[in-house]
């Protein structure tokens, strides 16, 4: 059972009004100690803008952030004099926030430098920052010149480089290959064992439903799902997929043949990467007896495949409801 | 190191690895002054081309067209007064000059009209000057032969005059002479006695006289007969012997007889005869002294009149002496006037004051008097598009969010920035101290603190304004094209391009307090004229007002930005 005590940071009927248009109101969300949180919305949906309204970037209409003090053992709201709580976050944006001129080293130094911190405690600041991003190796080297996966990590090494109790990631895989993207979660998971607490958005579900503990679903501007991913599964994914792939990639014949079969609800019909996806609702021996019929006879059929549906269709059909 | 040292690195490691920002922003200004120090690093005029046109060319319009081609300048002659106007539209010739058709000396259309193009500006202004001053040249030389023309006249007139006052004095001693002799004449005049002293009456008084004389006569003769009878009666009644009586008888006889004879002879001379003899001779004598009376009359009237004569004439004679003495002093005068005129030389009289001029400072080669000015745009151009640009590079940068988002007040980054831009055009005005030592050695050394002074407020105000510049746009193009616009104003209302004496009052007392011009007056007045910092305090005021006006300004901004 959760204490109160668990959370780090407290926002409270926030809201956002930027030019004039609201962007988020009235949300709620706990920020546990040490947790890895996920903020997850379609685009526009307002996560980049509670992150900078976080780290007191952009103005906060309404509401109130309160962060649960160690030293103070109580909760005290950083809106009020949010200078004093700027070390208390590290921010990665989805566009690195570096100077390409300078080296790694020379950011790293500049940053460290901008947070008020002891020089001996910097160096050694930067020494780890660097192991954790695995760019120790690369530290004389010139920003602008370093690969799409280094300067991300150069990106969180410069976020971190204070080691602040908070991190947030912006899209932090946002236009990486699959295998940069691993590393990147690699890193995170990394940092966040050590004790840093971690809020990410994201637009992908399925990428941080394994590493993070809970996620936050901002829809609609206000939170529309807090919990883990497993309790998000749970409630949404009450439908099968049956993907079916033909020779020919003509799929009426088989459609036709589907639909005409009285035992079998389709709830929903996709076409994805040259193959039809069908959502039902049906057990799976329901399903099953229907593929057997599909398949008597036919001879354009060449891959049937019942799955669970991913997080992020789950998280598609969430919205479209 | 503390946090503003390495946030001035940061600024400094970003600029000297853009290279190419370096080298325009830092080294451009530098090489500016290098450039315009090789091109006006001489005392040589530029070489301008005059168009010329008359319809009439004489000997007075090609002599002033060959005074106008010197050194700096070359004539052209073109074929028509359009032709000529329209060679200086294009820029064929810097200026055109039409002379009236047949200009000499005397005619009545003497009007030399010179079209300039004052959209060149200051070149205008260098082709007015300069052809003023030849046209002014040629036009004192013709005034010089004029005046060798009059002179030689004048001298002539006095060596006359010179002549006629000895002739005067000779006409002076004549008229005295003159005078002398008619003053004898009037005496001699004077001097006739016309008195007759005698008159008709006087013969009538002659004849009634002799009448008398005759009755006496009578009555003496009578007397005497009687006397004589009585003497005989008495002789015969007295007691005389008979002898002595006849004796006495005899004696009164005799005496009778005289008597008689006498009375007889006077009888004689008034006989009718003789007395109308007399008388006719009176009657003439009569006639002849009226007569001569008359004459003595007109004698006298004609003697007076001669002396009326005599004495106008005297009076004339004086009055001619008179005039003849002040027309000898008029020409005394005159000869002294000529004489003192004599002394001049048609030079003196053309050209009587020679305007000198003469620098304040001298040096030999308009590079060091355009150097404060040079020194001063090149501040101003640096501070406000190197400042603008360091501001607006850090909005542009990627890592200006970590920057906002850290603990790091505005204020802090807004210093960092600013000594960062004192630190670089610190740089450039080093370097520029170093290149106007060659030109004012003693003056930089001996008032270095003053300059120094005078370059960071320069530099201080227009950093500032830079930077406000960055702040307000944001963005590279915008700030670059917004800080570029504001030099070009500072430049327009300043004495580079024209004399701010040339604008609107409003104007003119406007940008007697632009800080460009206050600067260049500054950098001026401490390199040119060593002037010290006590001596420029209220200029060195005004500056450092204006940018503490700026930061406040700035500093309002912020603070309500922040509270919104």
């Amino acid at each position: 059972m959760r204490k109160a005590d668990d959370d780090l940071l407290r926002i409270g009927n926030l809201a956002i009004i930027l030019g004039g248009k609201t962007i988020l109101e009235n949300i709620n969300i706990n920020v546990r100690d040490g947790e890895m949180l996920g903020l997850v919305g379609v685009s526009g949906a307002g996560k980049t803008s509670l992150l900078n309204s976080i780290i007191g970037y952009y103005p906060v209409a309404r509401g109130d952030i309160l962060y649960n003090s160690p030293r103070k053992k109580r909760l005290i709201s950083i809106l009020d004099k949010f200078s004093n709580f700027r070390g208390l976050f590290g921010f990665s944006a989805q566009n690195p926030s570096f100077y390409p001129e300078l080296s790694v080293m020379e950011n790293l130094e500049y940053f460290a430098s901008l947070y008020n911190i002891p020089d001996d405690i910097k160096v050694q600041n930067i020494e780890r920052a660097l192991k954790l991003v695995k760019l120790h190796e690369h530290k004389n080297a010139i920003a602008k010149n370093l690969s799409g996966g280094m300067k991300k990590r150069l990106d969180i090494a410069c976020a971190i480089v204070h080691f602040p109790k908070v991190l947030l990631l912006d899209e932090p895989t946002s236009d990486m290959d699959p295998l940069l993207r691993i590393q990147i979660w690699g890193l995170v998971e990394d940092i966040n064992k050590s004790g840093t607490t971690i809020i990410v958005a994201s637009h992908f579900l399925s990428e941080i439903e394994h590493i993070c503990d809970r996620i936050v679903l901002i829809h609609n501007k206000r939170v529309e799902f807090e919990g883990s991913p497993k309790h998000f599964r749970n409630i949404h994914a009450k439908t099968k997929e049956i993907h079916i792939a033909t020779r020919d990639g003509k799929y009426s014949v088989i459609l036709k043949k589907i639909m005409d079969m009285p035992f079998l609800e389709v709830k929903r019909v996709l076409k994805k990467k040259g193959r039809i996806i069908i959502h039902s609702k049906e057990s799976d021996n329901v399903i099953n007896n229907a593929i057997s019929k599909l398949l008597r006879g036919e001879t354009n059929i060449s891959d049937v495949e019942v799955t669970n549906p991913s997080m992020d269709m789950l998280f598609k059909l969430f919205v479209e409801k | 190191m503390n946090k503003l040292a390495l946030i001035i690195k940061k600024n400094f490691l970003i600029l000297v690895k853009s290279r190419w920002l370096s080298l325009v922003v830092v080294l451009g200004p530098l090489l500016i002054i290098f450039l315009t120090g090789i091109a006006f690093d001489n005392l040589n005029e530029y070489k301008i081309n005059i168009g010329v046109y008359s319809d009439s060319y004489t000997e007075l319009t090609n002599s002033f067209i060959s005074k106008l081609n010197t050194e700096q300048f070359r004539t052209i002659k073109a074929k028509s007064e359009a032709k000529c106007i329209d060679d200086a539209k294009i820029g064929f010739s810097h200026t055109c000059v039409i002379f009236p058709a047949n200009l000499s000396l005397g005619s009545k259309n003497k009007n030399v009209a010179i079209y300039i193009d004052y959209s060149k500006l200051n070149l205008a202004w260098i082709v007015r000057d300069r052809l003023f001053s030849r046209v002014e040249e040629k036009s004192a030389e013709i005034t010089k032969e004029l005046t060798e023309n009059i002179l030689s006249k004048l001298l002539l007139t006095k060596n006359e005059i010179l002549t006629d006052i000895v002739l005067l004095g000779l006409a002076g001693d004549n008229e005295d002479e003159i005078s002398g002799k008619n003053n004898e004449a009037f005496l001699l005049i004077t001097s006739i006695n016309t008195t007759i002293g005698l008159n008709a009456s006087d013969i009538d008084k002659l004849e009634s006289k002799i009448s008398s004389v005759k009755a006496a006569f009578d009555i003496t003769i009578d007397k005497a007969t009687g006397n004589v009878e009585f003497s005989e009666d008495i002789v015969n009644s007295g007691g005389f012997s008979e002898s002595d009586k006849d004796d006495y008888l005899d004696e009164l006889d005799e005496q009778k007889d005289d008597i008689e004879g006498q009375r007889q002879y006077v009888e004689s001379l008034f006989s009718p005869a003789y007395s109308g003899s007399i008388n006719n001779t009176l009657g003439n004598i009569k006639l002849r002294v009226i007569r001569l009376n008359l004459n003595a009359n007109i004698t006298d009237a004609l003697i007076a009149s001669s002396k009326a004569n005599l004495y106008n004439i005297s009076l004339m004679l004086s009055l001619n002496g008179k005039l003849i003495n002040k027309m000898a002093f008029s020409m005394d005068n005159v000869k002294k006037n000529l004489e003192s005129i004599d002394k001049l030389s048609a030079e003196d009289i053309a050209s009587p004051v020679i305007a000198d001029i003469k620098p304040l400072t001298s040096y030999n080669s308009y590079l060091n008097y355009i150097f404060p000015t040079l020194m001063a745009m090149a501040i101003m151009f640096a501070s406000l598009l190197l400042s603008a640009i360091v501001v607006v590079m850090e909005f542009s940068t990627p890592a200006y969010f970590r920057n906002a988002i850290s603990p790091t007040g505005n204020v802090l980054f807004f210093s960092a920035s600013y000594l960062t831009n004192l630190s670089l055009i610190g740089l450039q005005i080093f370097i520029m101290l170093l290149i106007s030592m060659m030109f004012f050695f003693s003056q930089v050394i001996g008032n270095i603190l003053t300059i120094l002074a005078v370059c960071f407020l320069t530099a201080s105000f227009f950093i500032v304004l830079g930077m406000g510049i960055g702040y307000l746009f944001k963005k590279e193009q915008m700030s670059i094209l917004a800080a570029t616009f504001a030099s070009s104003i500072f430049l327009f209302l300043s004495n580079v391009l024209t004399p701010i004496e040339n604008m609107p009052e409003f104007f003119m007392r406007i940008a007697q307090f632009s800080p460009f011009i206050i600067s260049v007056s500054l950098l001026r007045k401490s390199i040119l004229f060593g002037q010290s910092l006590i001596s420029i305090n209220a200029e060195i005021l005004y500056l450092v007002v204006f940018t503490l006006s700026l930061l406040a300004v700035y500093a309002a901004v912020y603070y309500r930005n922040l509270r919104r």
